[in-house]
């Protein structure tokens, strides 16, 4: 750091030039309490999480989607929320899933665990792997991996196990001959793997999207050219895939935690930060236009 | 192989797919024939300035001066792609000063095969400038190729070597602002060209300079006035031309069509293309107003 | 295809096979290097050329080759058809890209080398950051033993052993480091970014000219459309009609489709353009930068 002169400083030049370490402090204050102490805060549903929502609500018992899920506990904040929320919508609906990850090799060691707790819950209709669900499990080769399942999807997974026997032996993959047989591909992803999917995917199959709020800029062009369905962006994304849930699975028969978790927990936290972010702005542009008043530095 | 039947084929050139292709097929003819014409008539093609590339020698003469390194990283490539390859092109321009200069560098890899050949241009390029004795073997170096891990390192050399003068080309993630967000605290020059746009912004917030978009395809062209590289960015402006004439004639069509309610051969047409139109996401009626319009348009 | 049973059936007589195999084709390519080796430098350029360019063709071809919609019994593919090879034109492709996986294995030695290059020195110099690099050399060793030992552990019937045996301690250390300690590493690296977004956007968002006054105006509107606190503010403006289109979120929205995306677009649209001319020029060998010559 460079060091300025100690010269008597007035409040308009502290505020323009305020040491980033304060800011910093402040951050991690406000977020600290308000993860441990969230509050409720109301949601307006963006409607490009809402298309998603309302086709994957719109399938039927025994449906197959798949999901290819390449976020890791780098993103758990965005990610994690999005995946449990796609785990209990599809739970519900009696919708059969087969998982692979490309991306990073202990995806399936973070996600299984996840996907067995969520299953012992009320409403998940006691989701077994094997039977209703089957992991693929890690690619290394993303453009391989992607091809393969377009042109065809048993031969792209057969390889991979579940209790000594192939996969696509399971009831999960009964009747899946081809890709265009599973009525939803969902990408959650904090990279961009999303890309392989758009250049590859031919098929009449949906593309479904849940990313990270960094990546929504990016991906929002294929939403309004409706090659995705619809995309989940963010904590927002999961809040707003909770929020669904339980308009549809209302609080009496369905508990609280069965419906939000991460997403609306992370959600003031989130809008706190991002009121932090613009105050810090207006307040160095006000010390800045003061500044400038005043002659002083600018 | 069992008894097969072709249920279908062309696949790729079918519905829009032709389009595609002849897209395709239209660029790479025009940037050959931009190739060409280029050979033949060097010195007729100008680039407009691009503030970032003028400064390398400025940010590398600052390090010169402080006796500081200069910091360069490739990008993310998850291989040696066309991406990494056109960063260590710029990089060569900017180890070429700093060998000039007797620069210390530091170019910090994420990829083996970049970094492969990241240290054979480097070499390359000390010995073409008379000065192979300079060159430090341990100036480039492969870090990790797992990105926290590299954004971890690479934050710790710059907070470490202080350096004066930071070049981020390529590829780039969530790690651009931790490796940015550090050099600003050093002080350091920062140029950035990323190809990942969502990464643009954060390089603004943080950076002195930013090359936007395909400026960073422009930069060789720029540093080298190679007749073959100006060619080729005639041939794309071309492609660009083109789109935009595309882009106009579509807005017309698309405007006529909007202006009437969807048909039921319509809404076949779209199912057929597997893009059925979802509720709410039709052509908007003339009682609905502009922003309310505007929102809807896109997914109808 | 029988020659490449052993990767299928990993019995110990095949795991015999594949260490002939190996040999094999190891002394092939010291063979090839040595040839190559011998290549006067001016034949060089051509010789790298050439290779580039086929080795692209092959990428070009599984784009452009027509590709057919196959049934054979109940399950329909796609597949590349060619009408004198026999084979699907991707069962070629799937081995091109096993032969750049391997490839890219072997590749990554020279980065280990560099890293243990460069560290090594540090610690035997007694630099002054010399600590750090003994604590990098220790983590590698003891995530690659844990790694491979819990792969063999987790595998032993794939690499040949016959008698399963779970091995709970080294799973457990596997967890630990790579699940317990990577990953939270990995986490904790990302979430800086969260401060480092604040203090940035403090420093850079003043509106020193029009452009900059415009640019923070439009970020705040969004930023705002996302807080609900904020769209608190303009919830009594009617959800329908004219008055509509002034609530936050509305705007926020306009914003994200009608100017962020198309310029995003035609900043997508350039990127495309540049890197398919810098393709163009690598796969003719026309391109004219350091890094190919």
């Amino acid at each position: 750091m460079i060091q300025e002169p100690q010269t008597e400083k007035n409040i308009w030049q502290t505020l323009y030039a305020i040491d980033r370490r304060w800011l910093y402090l402040i951050l991690i204050i406000v977020v600290s309490i308000l993860v441990v102490n969230p509050i409720t805060v109301p949601n307006v549903v963006d409607p490009a999480a809402k298309s998603l929502y309302d086709y994957l609500s719109g399938l039927e018992e025994g449906d197959f989607v798949y999901i290819e899920s390449d976020w890791t506990n780098s993103t758990r904040g965005e990610s994690r929320g999005q995946f449990e929320a796609l785990m209990r919508l599809l739970m519900r609906k009696k919708v059969r899933f087969c998982i692979s990850t490309l991306g990073d090799p202990q995806i399936p060691d973070i996600i299984r665990p996840i996907i067995n707790q969520i299953a012992q819950e009320p409403g998940s209709n006691n989701y077994q792997e094997g039977q209703d669900w089957v992991m693929a499990g890690y690619f290394p080769n993303l453009e391989a991996h992607v091809s393969g399942l377009v042109n065809n999807i048993r031969n792209a997974v057969k390889d991979k196990q579940f209790a000594g026997k192939s996969i696509v032996d399971t009831p999960v993959f009964e009747g899946i001959n081809d890709l265009s047989d599973a009525k939803c591909v969902v990408v959650i992803t904090g990279s961009s793997t999303i890309n392989l999917w758009y250049e590859r995917l031919r098929a009449k199959t949906k593309l479904g999207l849940m990313c990270t709020a960094v990546m929504s800029g990016e991906n929002i062009p294929y939403y309004v050219s409706r090659q995705l369905v619809g995309i989940v962006i963010g904590a927002k994304g999961a809040f707003d895939f909770e929020t669904l849930l339980a308009e549809e699975w209302p609080a009496d028969e369905y508990p609280d935690y069965t419906n939000y978790t991460s997403g609306r927990r992370y959600m003031s936290p989130l809008f706190f930060a991002l009121m932090l972010l613009i105050l810090a702005v207006v307040v160095g542009n006000i010390a800045m236009i003061q500044l400038k008043k005043s002659g002083g530095r600018s | 192989m069992g008894e097969q039947q072709v249920l279908e084929s062309f696949l790729q050139y079918g519905r829009y797919g032709w389009l595609l292709m002849l897209t395709t097929a239209l660029v790479v003819a025009y940037l050959l024939v931009g190739i060409v014409l280029a050979r033949k008539r060097s010195g007729a093609v100008t680039i407009r300035r691009i503030p970032g590339l003028d400064q390398i020698d400025e940010a590398v003469g600052r390090a010169t001066e402080t006796a500081r390194p200069v910091l360069m990283v490739p990008g993310l490539s998850g291989a040696l792609d066309g991406i990494a390859v056109q960063a260590l092109t710029i990089f060569a321009s900017i180890i070429r000063t700093a060998a000039r200069f007797s620069t210390p560098i530091r170019l910090l890899n994420y990829h083996p095969a970049v970094y492969a050949v990241a240290q054979e241009i480097a070499k390359d390029v000390y010995q073409t400038e008379g000065v192979p004795d300079k060159y430090d073997v341990d100036s480039v170096r492969f870090v990790s190729d797992r990105q926290f891990a590299f954004a971890a390192a690479v934050a710790g050399t710059i907070q470490r070597d202080k350096v004066a003068a930071a070049f981020y080309m390529g590829d780039f993630y969530a790690e651009s602002l931790i490796m940015a967000e550090n050099a600003n605290m050093v002080g350091a020059i920062q140029v950035a060209a990323t190809t990942q746009f969502t990464q643009t912004p954060f390089f603004i917030a943080a950076c002195d300079y930013v090359l936007l978009g395909d400026e960073f395809y422009a930069a060789s062209a720029y540093l080298g006035r190679e007749p073959v590289l100006l060619g080729s960015l005639v041939g794309a402006d071309w492609a660009k031309l083109t789109f935009m004439a595309f882009a106009v004639v579509a807005l017309v069509v698309h405007s006529i069509q909007a202006s009437r309610p969807l048909t039921d051969q319509d809404r076949q047409r779209f199912e057929e293309y597997g893009t059925p139109v979802l509720p709410g996401q039709e052509y908007p009626q003339r009682n609905e107003y502009f922003f309310n319009w505007i929102n809807r348009i896109p997914r109808g | 295809m029988e020659l490449f049973a052993f990767t299928i059936n990993r019995t110990p007589e095949n795991w015999a096979t594949a260490l002939l195999a190996a040999v094999l084709v190891i002394f092939a390519t010291s063979i090839l290097l040595f040839g190559l080796s011998r290549i006067p430098s001016n034949m060089r350029r051509p010789l790298v050329g050439l290779f580039v360019f086929i080795s692209g063709l092959f990428w070009i071809l599984d784009w452009a080759l027509p590709r057919s919609r196959v049934q054979e019994g109940a399950t329909t593919s796609v597949k590349t058809l060619i009408p004198i090879y026999p084979y699907d034109y991707q069962e070629v492709i799937n081995v091109l890209v096993n032969v750049s996986q391997v490839m890219s294995g072997i590749i990554l030695a020279l980065g280990v080398l560099s890293i243990l290059r460069v560290h090594f020195k540090k610690v035997f110099k007694g630099d002054r950051d010399a600590f750090f690099s003994i604590v990098l050399l220790g983590s590698m060793a003891a995530m690659i033993v844990i790694g491979l030992w819990d792969w063999i552990a987790t595998n032993r019937e794939a690499v040949g052993m016959s008698t399963p045996e779970a091995n709970e301690t080294i799973h457990t250390a596997f967890s630990i480091v790579f699940l317990d300690m990577l990953q939270i590493l990995d986490a904790a690296m990302f979430s800086l970014i969260a401060f480092f977004i604040l203090s940035a956007a403090y420093r850079a968002f003043r509106v020193r000219s029009i452009e900059a006054t415009i640019m923070m105006a439009v970020a705040l509107i969004v930023l705002l459309g996302f807080i609900p606190l904020a769209m608190a503010l303009t919830a009594g403006l009617p959800a329908d009609g004219f008055l509509s289109n002034f609530r936050i979120e509305n705007m926020k929205t306009w914003i994200l489709l009608n100017m962020s995306t198309p310029a995003l677009r035609a900043i997508d649209l350039g990127l495309g353009l540049g890197l398919l001319a810098m393709a163009l020029r690598i796969l003719l060998g026309i391109e004219k930068g350091v890094a190919v010559d």
